[in-house]
């Protein structure tokens, strides 16, 4: 358990890749798997490790976040001795909200500062991964590396800001990074998931640098250009990495937790990934519910057929009505008849009784939240 | 000196419940899992909670460290409050010696100090065996009204259920004139449900005079609301409607699951205005898999079903194996159901594990004298082995192997 080592966490930073979900909120609190957030693999991360503060960056829209992130409790990190900071965007200069990580991270600096932790994990929140940061910080520490930054093998995401995704086109035998390239998506490589340990008064002192050289990205400005200055150290996560980078991702990725190994790896791994309580009663099967090879949260009530779905919480599924490889989302309300097939329904949707939607693999129907179809 | 306090909440949770047999081996009946995620205690505690009242006394006794362990800080109910709050309280050693808590009354009397610590105007006591929603505020609202000392819940039973009760004889106006514990030949249907108001400066007196009173049994039921009876003091009865059950038996515990089970159930565990608040584990969804038939259940977070299950309650984390058929059962955290293993009319307790090609229950048609039949319960952590037949009614509380006799 490490009590040196404090977070932050970009809870915007990817946004734009799936417009659709995250016009209304910020990545951090894009719903997966039924019950989830995609910040609570970030904050369950964190927590396994020990860390009991958490910075969160916010940027927009993050109203949803502040709700599911409540005290902090469901992540053990309601504290009177650290506990969750949220960052809203701070304005003095300009528009006070961050155009780009420097400028982001520079809006935290006076919790940095504040701080007595020796070291800062940073971490994105659009890469699902159950993953181990005690075995990343000790390699970190063992290599003596200035900043030590997590991958995986595989191929390139999409990035939002436009410079590609950052991968490590050179490695030396003990992990050193010798090179980094921005790649376009779909690229085999080593790239990053945005996960970096790095010591705290060395990212304060590289931050004021970056402000006083006006410096945007921390990829392409500080870490592409510094790796004869800086000692960057990549360290390859042994666990499946899942990448929200587009809509058809976000899709795919929540179909690829019906394989038992996938959720295993992911819930179960290496520790347990908490999400915000909301006490709703378990899931009720009536007398004509025919579900398959579907995930089902607390609450839902289904007397259809499903098959092939991912359930979230209270969604109701009325007699009659058919879904297969649907992702639908919390209070959900289905009618008699209705048919669906890859959609893909956001929070408080309802579907009128009859009506028949059909979309694709690659291009699953989303009906947006509170949508009356 | 706490925050003045109006009402107090002392809810009596030390009850062994024998009746539930294995599955109080090692836990108090409180904390007994029922409804797919929840413990007994969660119905009091979250209508307190719901009702406005922010101050409980949790008097417990019988092997405690799983009730202890389940309330912790009162977090998961709101009840970890600065004042306040949800507060557990085992009989302790005094200056004079110790004793366990000695009945119900006793129970009340050794935590004076607490209540006092409030200065409440009234004091509510309930108990940690029944499954219920209730607004107490609606109650404490209608024993102000009353002008009352004592208000006692009471709830409508046929004639013949009311032997079985406490039952509380009362004039239309509802005060009630005689007290009468399982009547033989019950004069009304107003049965008893273990839930009463007490106006704090009233029971204080009457607990301190029982206690000097050597050959009192401690018992609210049996001296303190007699010994209130017979001094004319204003006690009304509250009328209740709605579900409540006392879930002390085996069957009845049986009962009170199946009943969720129906369409039109009268207890309705979804209400957003009245949440039964409980802990909840840090589990996925549950899994349906494509070799399962799941109808007429509830099931929890974290279950895997590659079964069949109908008209059961499956709690978080219950495995069923494929080709396992499960049916009027209920399945409690972490069971395991193995491959082509048969479970009906039966209650697995935390843990069990029934191993593949095992049975147990039966249907009670299933038998010929139905005094033969009954549900059958594996006890908590108990491994059923392959092939073995546990028979209906029969509580199992050691490993069975296939050689028909116990594991050593």
């Amino acid at each position: 358990m490490r009590a040196d080592t404090m977070g932050i966490v970009f809870s915007n930073i990817s946004d734009s890749l799936i417009p659709s979900v995250a016009s209304l909120r910020c990545m951090g609190s894009v719903p997966f798997a039924g019950k989830y957030r995609l910040i609570d693999f970030v904050l369950s991360n964190l927590q396994s490790c020990g860390v009991t503060k958490v910075g969160i960056i916010t940027k927009r829209n993050y109203h949803s976040l502040m709700d599911h992130l409540g005290s902090g409790k469901p992540w053990d990190l309601a504290r009177k001795r650290g506990g969750i900071f949220v960052f809203p965007p701070f304005a003095t200069s300009g528009s006070g909200v961050y155009s780009g990580r420097v400028d982001a991270l520079s809006g935290v600096s006076g919790l940095l500062r504040q701080s007595r932790e020796e070291y800062v994990i940073l971490s994105d929140s659009s890469f699902v991964v159950n993953c181990d940061l005690e075995a990343m910080m000790e390699r970190h520490i063992e290599t003596g590396a200035d900043i030590t930054i997590a991958y995986t093998n595989g191929a390139t995401p999409n990035a939002s800001h436009g410079g590609g995704a950052m991968t490590f086109s050179k490695l030396a035998a003990d992990g050193r990074i010798q090179e980094i390239k921005m790649l376009p998506p779909g690229e085999q490589a080593k790239f990053s998931v945005n996960i970096a340990v790095i010591r705290r008064e060395l990212l304060l002192s590289l931050l004021k640098d970056a402000v006083s050289r006006n410096l945007i990205s921390v990829a392409r400005d500080l870490l592409q250009k510094s790796t004869d200055s800086l000692r960057l150290y990549a360290y390859e996560l042994p666990d499946p990495v899942y990448c929200v980078d587009s809509m058809r991702s976000y899709f795919e990725t929540q179909m690829k937790l019906l394989d038992p190994e996938v959720r295993r790896q992911l819930f179960d791994g290496h520790h347990r990934i908490n999400t915000a309580v909301t006490d709703t009663a378990p899931a009720r099967y009536g007398e004509q519910a025919k579900v398959v090879n579907s995930l089902v949260s607390d609450g839902c009530i289904i007397n259809g057929e499903i098959s092939g779905c991912i359930l979230g919480r209270n969604v109701i599924i009325e007699r009659g009505a058919q879904l297969k490889n649907c992702v639908i989302m919390a209070n959900t309300k289905v009618a008699k008849n209705v048919q669906l097939s890859y959609v893909m329904t956001d929070k408080n949707v309802t579907v009128s009784e009859g009506i028949t939607l059909t979309g694709s693999q690659s291009y699953p129907i989303y009906l947006e939240k509170d949508a009356l179809v | 000196m706490s925050q003045k306090c109006e009402c107090v909440a002392m809810l009596l949770a030390g009850g062994q419940g024998s009746r539930l047999g294995v599955l109080t081996h090692k836990m108090a009946k409180p904390a007994v899992p029922y409804g797919g995620k929840y413990r007994i205690i969660d119905f009091p505690l979250s209508n307190c909670v719901n009702s406005g009242i922010d101050t409980v006394g949790v008097l417990t006794q019988y092997q405690p460290l799983e009730l202890n362990d389940y309330i912790g800080s009162g977090q998961p109910w709101d009840l970890d409050r600065s004042d306040g709050g949800v507060h557990i309280l085992p009989p302790y050693q005094h200056s004079k010696g110790a004793d366990w808590y000695k009945g119900t009354a006793n129970a009340i009397y050794q935590n004076l100090s607490f209540i006092e610590k409030y200065d409440p105007e009234y004091v509510l006591v309930l108990s940690g065996d029944h499954i219920y929603k209730m607004d107490y505020a609606k109650m404490l609202d209608y024993h102000k009204e009353k002008g009352a000392d004592c208000t006692i819940a009471v709830l409508e039973v046929s004639l013949q259920e009311a032997s079985r009760f406490g039952i509380m004889n009362a004039l239309p106006d509802g005060r009630i004139y005689e007290f009468e514990e399982k009547p033989k030949k019950p004069k009304s249907t107003k049965a008893s449900m273990g839930i009463y108001v007490f106006s704090w400066k009233q029971l204080r007196e009457y607990l301190i005079a029982d206690e000097k009173d050597e050959k009192s049994a401690n018992d609210f039921g049996k001296n303190v609301i007699p010994a209130m009876l017979a001094d004319g003091r204003a006690m009304y009865a509250y009328p209740f409607e709605g579900y409540w059950k006392d879930v002390g038996t085996i069957e009845s515990l049986w009962d009170a699951n199946m009943d969720l089970l129906s369409p039109v159930s009268r207890l309705d565990l979804s209400d957003e205005d009245w949440k039964i608040y409980s802990k909840n584990p840090a589990m996925p969804p549950h899994f349906v898999a494509d070799t399962a038939i799941v109808t007429n259940s509830l099931i929890s977070e974290g279950c895997q079903v590659n079964g069949d299950v109908d008209f059961s309650v499956l709690f978080a984390g219950v495995e069923i194996q494929e080709g396992a058929e499960v049916e009027y059962s209920i399945l409690m955290p972490g069971a395991k159901v193995k491959k082509g293993a048969k479970v009906s009319y039966a209650i697995i307790a935390e843990n069990a594990v029934i191993e593949a090609n095992a049975t147990v229950g039966a249907p009670p048609q299933s038998v010929e004298n139905p005094d033969d039949w009954g549900v059958a319960v594996i006890g908590q952590g108990l491994n059923v082995g392959s092939g073995v037949t546990v028979k209906p009614k029969e509580m199992i509380d050691r490993d069975l192997t296939a050689e028909g006799g116990a594991a050593q």
